[in-house]
């Protein structure tokens, strides 16, 4: 187990392919690809520049995706909603004492606001992100 | 000339060689132009971003959910049962070892 101490209790997450299931694993890399766009301001200038590229090469398709994504993150933005904390919760196995097993979309905004909730750096929540799934894909297959 | 920090030498050696390159494509654009032309295209091919539009059934996640789930549909025909509770390691263990069984 990854524990990340906060100030309300520590949160543990699953970093293991001996603990995770296969069920959880399957909803990390799904979450993971869906905010992989970002739910920030860089990732929307980000896409601000790829479309710009895409239009400029007269590649319709490509800007359409990309102006797709645009849309997604700005939504994600006015919803307030945190990309890594969301990919995060579908391994966290246990904030202080509480176990947490709903996978659901709608129960992982809601662990996730509680991640957020317990004051942890956006910073600290990337490392923990890179950290646990570097560690869960390097020995996954 | 250069920084002795790391990081700014880097920098600096990248702009150095991105200006040289620049400098030699403007010289001869016939020579290099076809080549870079395709050197863009590969890079573009390479930046298109999936289709993640959750209405399309071409949808990048939905095809992973799917693969995932008739995974668990094969297993579950061979007598495991409940294959999503089971670990990670546990899972392709069987899952490879029931393809390499076939």
């Amino acid at each position: 187990m990854l524990t990340l101490a906060t100030p309300t209790g520590p949160l543990c997450f699953y970093d293991d392919i001996r603990q995770l299931s296969a069920a959880r694993w399957q909803r990390f890399s799904a979450k993971y690809l869906e905010y992989s766009i970002g739910t920030n301001l860089f990732a929307v200038d980000g896409h601000i520049s790829r479309l710009a590229l895409f239009l400029g090469q007269r590649n319709m398709t490509g800007a359409s995706e990309q102006f797709n994504h645009l849309v997604t993150s700005l939504n994600h933005i006015r919803q307030g909603v945190n990309g890594e904390a969301v990919v995060l919760a579908c391994l966290l196995a246990s904030i202080g004492e509480e176990v947490c097993d709903d996978v659901s979309d709608s129960g992982l905004l809601i662990t996730a606001e509680r991640i957020t909730g317990t004051g942890v750096s956006q910073h600290r929540l990337v490392k923990t992100l890179e950290r646990a799934k570097k560690r869960l894909s390097g020995n996954s297959h | 000339m250069f920084s002795t920090t790391a990081p700014l030498f880097d920098e600096q050696l990248r702009q150095r060689l991105v200006l040289t390159c620049d400098a030699a494509i403007s010289a001869n654009p016939d020579q290099f132009g076809p080549a870079l032309q395709e050197v863009e295209d590969v890079l573009m091919q390479m930046m298109q971003p999936p289709n993640l539009r959750a209405s399309d059934p071409g949808n990048a996640f939905l095809a992973a959910e799917a693969s995932f789930e008739r995974a668990c549909v094969m297993l579950e025909e061979k007598g495991v049962s409940n294959p999503g509770a089971l670990s990670l390691y546990q899972f392709y263990g069987r899952v490879k070892y029931f393809s390499e069984k076939k």
